[in-house]
């Protein structure tokens, strides 16, 4: 079985959040004054892509622990549907993070250059300080570089994610919402799932290398998960696109029981579950998994929650987060995996090989200096 | 009877000096011995005889004083429509939408410094007036 | 000449749309005698109330709950609106954000039939955690379970249409009838918060039909091309539908008709997002892609890349816009629609080409809607709307 990009970044990662941790909550000690960071009622998080997963992804943390309000916005709604009165009608001062580790995404550039018009101050997060958008914020969390190739973003996608909990963190602890005890064993924990993931990892590469050779026969996917869990569920529909290019779809538990239960040939329709212990809308997602073996639907589970599970369901049982609002972290390998070995079931090189057309029109999404 | 009908567009709380309008319907009328009755056929207005003086400091009193004593606010018993219409359907009551004016030798007896005003008391809006000019019986 | 073989209870439905936007405006639902109706739902004290208002709902209304809260944005004064998926709200959305002042948050909970298990669950919730929120029912069914434990009810009412052909017909026109209702609700708020006069209120709701009466004008042109583009596309399995803002109601609303039409697979993206994803998808001759773009949307010169990527991936590529059709390549199918007078109602009858395509693309397929060909494997309440388990987080 050979080992692609995307499969070794996934088990890579996994030696990389301790230092991350380290590293970036250096950075992040110095990006304001605490005074600075307390003035900050309001953050806005934007990205494309990836970029954009990794603010839903983060949101647990800021509602649980930030004391901050905290939104992720698409780029577009960023850049042309925001209130022109957005930081005048409030006393607080809002921060906006525009992630984007190449620092190029016209969406996102585009997005900060606005949200700095309406009043923000704006922050990047990035590993490319000369890139557009460094240049256009206020400030710059620069991220250490990760290995350059081409891959469906995964070890960015992680180390936007942990930059923007960290950045929780640190709002928390200067708003006096947890201790520097509590911070401290935030970053523990971090560190601790990605611990007992590599005690799992092997055997889930094994298990998702299976599965592919099960799902490749299928021609569509569908992500099904709500709250943190459907932040997975979209990151995993934009890793099928870059990974193996079949068009797929991210729903919430309700909405896919009301639209995507229609589709006709369900046999044809991989499913993959997403269900982490102590959501709450779990019930929902056991009445899907219910309605997926009804409908013969080929079906994969993700979730740290022992239960009992239709026989003829793919079952990836992953490890249990401490705190919920970690799990979107690592919750990903399953797919990340599972992306990696259909690309090569079913031998389609990642972003088609950037081969044209692909090649000419990704560049659609780089910006143009004086876009606006 | 001769009828006039004239439709003046008003900003929010606007005021409108009719003064001139009926005294030419007077004039056109012919009419010289009678009365005229002046009608805003609307809710939230108004008509009646206010100062006129080199500034409408008074006519904006008057607009203020309606607004301390009726208040716009939003547990009218009427709610079909917004806050200052409810309020305005009281205003106009009270002010009136009639107006009875004395003609005599052709023209509209008043005081030197009294004119004719109509008030609205939501808007923007275009409002209608309408003026009804009768002779006397010889 | 449309020949009858294709004719479908959806071309029906659109057909209907601007007759039935009549009878809400004139025959006693928006207004009735009593002064009750749509328009008098909420009291003015409930209106000014309310500083954070939530739409939500399922499936279609979920797509009226997200075009209704940017009329409440731009109408509101203010007001903090947001479209929340329902289950996101009923299980996810934070308990200490709910009930702590009166009237707030001001929910709608959209369903025409008042029937799923979630809509009830979201009535609940608002009404039960801490001292309640305003939970308000848009519903046509006031007995139903969402009708009756929510505190106001904005009542519409859809008539029946007449089916010759005994089909169970994907949802249009209370699609219709939801937006209509939360649109009025919006203009509603900004009459009573004076931000405008009510000739002007009275203006924006009547043009709400008025739009959908424009777009039909046209009726005979859409439905001929239509028909074409069902059958130049007959043997395409796969589509995306592309938008922006609010205007992805459209979109997300066409992908579920094609699901229910005919079980062929749909998604929906914003327009940005198509050059950071979709783009990469494999074979994209295959692929049906629909650009659903609202000319007066500040986003509208986003979409030209997107578009022009479009073309040249070699996707079938089709544009449902008011734009003019000088901004776009040759190479696509486009429907040019009247611009409606105020740009945010769009949404109004956007949709009505995607559905006469969707009930087209079923007969030529020669498929039943809603699987009504497959009733071994799509039995009643295999879905589970209706008896999903109630969970009430606090």
């Amino acid at each position: 079985m050979t080992e692609n990009t995307i499969i070794r970044q996934s088990q890579n990662l996994l030696d990389l959040a301790a230092p991350m941790i380290e590293s970036v909550s250096k950075k992040i000690d110095k990006l304001f004054t605490d005074e600075e960071f307390k003035s900050f009622k309001n953050v806005i998080l934007t990205g494309c892509g990836d970029s954009y997963i990794a603010g839903p992804a983060a949101l647990g943390a800021f509602q649980a622990i930030s004391g901050v309000r905290c939104k992720a916005l698409l780029t577009i709604d960023a850049t042309y549907h925001l209130p022109e009165d957005l930081c005048t009608r409030s006393t607080y001062k809002t921060l906006a993070i525009g992630t984007s580790v190449s620092g190029s995404a016209g969406g996102t550039v585009k997005s900060i250059i606005n949200l700095k018009r309406l009043g923000c101050t704006t922050m990047a997060l990035t590993e490319n300080v000369n890139s557009p958008l460094a240049q256009k914020s206020d400030k710059i969390l620069n991220l250490d570089p990760t290995e350059f190739s081409v891959t469906p973003g995964t070890k960015t996608y992680f180390c936007s994610v942990i930059s923007l909990i960290l950045i929780a963190v640190k709002f928390g602890l200067v708003n006096g919402v947890i201790s520097e005890a509590q911070a401290a064993e935030i970053k523990q924990d971090i560190i601790d799932y990605a611990d007992a993931f590599k005690k799992e990892i092997k055997d889930i590469n094994k298990q998702t290398a299976k599965i592919a050779k099960s799902f490749k026969k299928c021609k569509h996917m569908e992500f099904v998960g709500t709250g943190l869990d459907y932040a997975t569920a979209w990151f995993g529909r934009a890793k099928v696109y870059e990974a193996f290019g079949w068009v797929c779809t991210a729903e919430n538990s309700e909405d896919w029981m009301h639209v995507n239960y229609f589709a006709r040939r369900p046999k044809e329709l991989a499913c993959v579950a997403i269900m982490s212990s102590g959501n709450p809308s779990n019930s929902r997602l056991l009445e899907n998994i219910q309605t997926m073996e009804l409908m013969g639907r080929p079906t994969m589970i993700i979730t740290d929650v022992d239960g009992d599970y239709p026989e003829d369901m793919f079952v990836v049982k992953i490890p249990t987060a401490k705190k919920a609002f970690i799990a979107p972290l690592l919750q990903i390998l399953p797919i990340t995996l599972l992306c990696g070995h259909m690309s090569d079931e079913l031998k389609v090189p990642f972003f088609r090989g950037f081969k044209e057309p692909w090649r000419s029109t990704g560049s659609s999404i780089r910006y143009v200096e004086g876009e606006v | 009877m001769k009828f006039y009908e004239t439709k003046i567009s008003l900003e929010k709380n606007g005021i409108f000096q009719l003064t001139d309008w009926v005294e030419k319907c007077v004039k056109d009328s012919g009419v010289k011995n009678g009365v005229a009755f002046l009608n805003g056929p609307h809710t939230t207005s108004g008509v009646s005889v206010a100062p006129d003086m080199l500034n409408n400091y008074d006519l904006l009193d008057i607009q203020d004083g309606f607004s301390k004593i009726i208040p716009a606010r939003a547990t009218y018993l009427h709610q079909f429509d917004n806050t200052t219409d409810m309020a305005g359907h009281t205003k106009a009551a009270i002010m009136n939408t009639h107006l009875a004016l004395i003609i005599e030798d052709g023209k509209v007896v008043k005081g030197a410094t009294q004119g004719i005003y109509f008030f609205e008391f939501d808007g923007p809006r275009v409002q209608k007036c309408w003026l009804a000019v009768y002779e006397d019986a010889e | 000449m449309i020949k009858s073989d294709f004719d479908n209870m959806l071309r029906h439905e659109c057909m209907d749309i601007p007759a039935l936007g009549l009878h809400i405006l004139n025959d006693g639902v928006e207004n009735r005698e009593d002064y009750t109706g749509i328009r008098m739902a909420l009291t003015t004290p409930e209106l000014l109330s309310a500083r954070k208002v939530i739409l939500t709902g399922c499936g279609d209304s979920w797509c009226a709950a997200v075009a209704g809260a940017r009329a409440f944005q731009l109408l509101g004064k203010g007001v903090d609106a947001e479209a929340i998926p329902i289950v996101e709200y009923t299980r996810e959305y934070p308990a200490s954000a709910i009930g702590t002042e009166p009237c707030n948050p001001l929910v709608y909970i959209v369903s025409v039939s008042g029937g799923p298990s979630r809509c009830f669950e979201a009535a609940k919730r608002t009404n039960d955690v801490n001292l309640g929120g305003l939970s308000v029912a848009v519903t046509a069914n006031a007995e139903s379970p969402l009708g009756q434990e929510c505190k106001r009810q904005v009542l519409t009412d859809i008539p029946e249409l007449e089916n010759p052909f005994n089909e169970h017909v994907p949802g249009c026109r209370s699609y219709y009838a939801s937006l209509y209702s939360l649109f009025s609700q919006a203009i509603r708020m900004g009459e009573v918060k004076g931000v405008y006069p009510m000739s002007t209120a009275g203006d924006m709701r009547k043009n709400i039909q008025a739009y959908t009466a424009a777009v039909n004008e046209n009726f005979d042109a859409m439905d001929e091309q239509a028909l074409k583009i069902a059958k130049e596309w007959k043997k395409i399995e796969t589509f995306e539908f592309f938008s922006s803002g609010a205007d992805m109601s459209s979109a997300w609303f066409s992908a579920a008709k094609i699901y229910e039409a005919t079980g062929d697979f749909a998604t929906y993206e914003n327009v940005e997002e198509f050059a950071h994803i979709n783009l990469f998808a494999d074979h994209p001759e295959t692929i049906g892609t629909v650009f659903m773009i609202n000319y007066k949307d500040p986003s509208y010169p986003r979409y030209k890349k997107s578009v022009d990527a479009s073309v040249a991936l070699g996707r079938p590529t089709w544009i449902i816009t008011d734009a003019p059709r000088s901004d776009f390549p040759e190479n696509v199918i486009f429907t040019s629609l009247p611009s409606p007078k105020y740009y945010w109602q769009m949404p109004a009858a956007h949709y009505i080409p995607v559905c006469l395509f969707a009930g087209y693309l079923a007969r030529v397929k020669k498929v039943e809607m809603f699987r009504r060909d497959l009733p071994d494997l799509f039995k009643p309440g295999g879905n589970q709307l209706r008896n999903s388990k109630v969970e009430i987080v606090g």
